[in-house]
């Protein structure tokens, strides 16, 4: 009976060792290369040193070219080395579509100022304009200076509260532009971008726009864009035509369901800017100013009067 | 059981590697994790079934455990049951980058040659947000439902045989998940898994009654079937050893021991190696383990019926940052009889 319980333990023993060898000996999952560069990059980017992140994913790209895992870590570097902290800022991309900025108004009538609109005392348009004060008396005629008026404060208004979103992203210094510039270049270059990748770039762009607008506009009394000149701010905002297409284009991709919607957002934003643009050049500079001032006047409760 | 995916995601193989379903109690877990070969295990089962035969008389018990608070296990149970809503995607993302929080509730009955207890929760969350600039959070969430029923006796004057019956039922996430996909997808972006199983665990202890009374257990665990495999949380049955030795010093007992457990599906790492140790001194209990990322310390205190413990974890990330430790606190109530 000893003899067999020591036998059973001796077999026990060896199976045991023999499984312990034997588990040693499995292949394991050891992560790639590319990963494990990836996943240093990444520990370095989270530990504040940017530069030698940056550097070893230049060097991971150079061997990788095509690789768009290797592509976006490297974008995210590149945003890094502009000083941008993604998540403290990523929801103003989502209030940007979601909220204000593109929210239809009920004052939001398609703008034809070179017309004559019905006269705003009709019983139909009441409740909404019960609040308009008059402006002070343009060299048109009554009619068309208070549709103007109206088209002047619809216009204006969105053109704020996009400008008002725009302010909330970063600042970037000019030496941080050409960073977030290539982190936006890089992003281009993605053979398969996923919507995830469309958001990112998205946020990107509207970061650099941003950026700029704020950057011209703001003057050392006051904020943007309340303060700012608004004959600029319509330069500065055609100037952005061909940046604002490619947020807009880049929107889409992100939200394809609201594609539509999107489109009409960009429309309407580029149809508003064109026709204050018309008034400008219609009423002149100085007299379009003085409209803006009377507009804050009478309108306390337009989003710079409320700032 | 160390998800195998995770070895080939970014993110995921950033999570402190003692992951999986296990959702052990106060003082395993202040031991390490190490209590194959242990006697004194009072709050749980036995972590072999062999080792019921040296069990003195017959307990009954409820505990309930929590570490690191229920907040991170409320937002667990809201992951795993309805789509992510935007609170939940701040506080992984923003607020709370770095989750790491267990809950279990447990009715146990140990008898000399016969255990069994229901834990109608256990729940594990780690979480863990890396790249800053191109946020990627990597998450394990599980919640688990388990019946255990174990049988031990003698085989001999020096070995002892036991077997668990596990019957388990559990949902989980182990997904990574880019901050800008749950901005951009709308409805379910986070993929709960549910999974049902059963396995039958044998184990064996050689004992030598001695003034040092050295055990070792060698058991088999997860041996069994479930009804959907997953690679992200893999079942295949493994071996576990422990050896284990107890000395009375002064008025008290000391015990120690130290379990290796030996995976299939990868290398053996030093996360596979615990060491834990207990000082029971009347109505306390001291303990005492580390392994490669973890280091605890705590005590349990029972007067009469009743069961209090607390333990204070060091837990060392496979970090982001240099020196990246997280400070845990372990609670526990309990109830015996």
């Amino acid at each position: 009976m000893q003899a067999t319980n020591s036998n059973f333990l001796f077999y026990v023993l060896l199976l045991s060792l023999l499984l312990f060898l034997n588990s040693g000996c499995h292949p394991s999952l050891v992560m790639d290369p590319k990963k494990e560069t990836l996943t240093k990059s990444m520990k370095l980017l989270d530990q504040g040193r940017v530069e030698e992140s940056t550097l070893l994913l230049e060097n991971l790209h150079e061997k990788y070219p095509e690789d768009d895992e290797v592509r976006v870590v490297l974008a995210s570097a590149y945003a890094a080395m502009a000083g941008l902290k993604i998540t403290s800022y990523y929801d103003v991309l989502y209030d940007l579509y979601y909220r204000k900025a593109f929210s239809p108004s009920k004052k939001d009538t398609p703008l034809s100022p070179l017309n004559s609109r019905p006269n705003t005392n009709s019983s139909s348009n009441s409740n909404s304009n019960s609040n308009e004060k008059p402006l002070p008396p343009s060299t048109s005629s009554s009619s068309s200076s208070s549709s103007s008026a109206r088209h002047l404060r619809e216009s204006f208004r969105l053109g704020l509260l996009f400008s008002e979103a725009l302010s909330k992203f970063p600042t970037l210094s000019e030496e941080h532009e050409i960073y977030a510039r290539q982190a936006i270049e890089l992003l281009e270059t993605l053979q398969k971008p996923t919507r995830a990748h469309h958001s990112y770039r998205a946020l990107l762009r509207a970061t650099l726009i941003g950026a700029r607008l704020s950057r011209r506009f703001s003057n050392s009394n006051g904020n943007f864009p309340c303060d700012s000149n608004p004959l600029e701010m319509l330069e500065r905002l055609t100037e952005s035509d061909e940046e604002l297409a490619l947020l807009f284009r880049d929107l889409k991709r992100a939200f394809p369901k609201d594609k539509s919607k999107i489109e009409e957002h960009h429309e309407r934003l580029h149809h508003h800017v064109t026709q204050l643009q018309s008034l400008i050049e219609k009423q002149g500079p100085l007299l379009f100013q003085d409209s803006l001032k009377a507009l804050y006047n009478a309108e306390p409760d337009t989003v710079c009067g409320a700032l | 059981m160390r998800g195998a995916m995770a070895q080939g995601s970014l993110v995921l193989s950033e999570l402190p590697p003692q992951f999986g379903s296990d959702s052990p109690s106060l003082s395993v877990l202040t031991m390490g994790g190490s209590c194959l070969a242990q006697m004194d295990v009072l709050d749980d089962l036995p972590c072999a079934a062999s080792m019921l035969a040296l069990e003195r008389k017959p307990r009954f018990f409820t505990t309930v455990h929590l570490k690191n608070g229920y907040e991170a296990l409320t937002l667990t149970n809201s992951l795993l049951n309805r789509p992510m809503a935007r609170s939940d995607f701040e506080s992984l993302f923003i607020e709370k980058n770095q989750l790491n929080s267990m809950g279990n509730i447990k009715i146990s009955f140990v008898g000399s040659h016969f255990a069994a207890q229901f834990a109608p929760y256990q729940a594990r969350v780690q979480s863990v947000v890396r790249n800053s600039s191109y946020p990627v959070l990597g998450l394990h969430a599980i919640n688990e439902k388990r019946l255990s029923l174990l049988w031990g006796t003698t085989w001999t004057k020096r070995v002892l045989v036991g077997a668990q019956l596990k019957v388990f039922q559990r949902q989980f996430i182990h997904q990574e998940v880019e901050l800008f996909q749950a901005v951009s997808h709308s409805g379910a972006l986070l993929q709960p898994r549910e999974q049902s199983g059963v396995a039958l665990e044998p184990s064996l202890t050689w004992w030598i009654p001695s003034s040092w009374n050295w055990r070792w257990t060698l058991a088999v665990e997860d041996l069994g079937s479930v009804n959907k495999k997953y690679l992200e949380l893999p079942f295949n049955p493994f071996f576990k050893t422990g050896l284990g030795a107890s000395v009375p010093v002064g008025l008290g007992r000391i015990e120690w021991g130290v379990d290796l457990k030996m995976p299939q599906e990868r290398a053996l790492a030093l996360n596979d190696f615990t060491l834990g140790t207990s000082y029971r001194l009347g109505a306390l209990q001291f303990m005492g383990g580390v392994n490669a990322s973890e280091l605890s310390g705590g005590f349990r205190f029972m007067l009469r019926n009743l069961e209090l413990g607390v333990s204070y974890q060091t837990t060392r990330w496979p970090s982001g940052r240099e020196n990246d430790y997280q400070q845990s606190i372990l609670t526990q109530a309990g109830m015996g009889f």
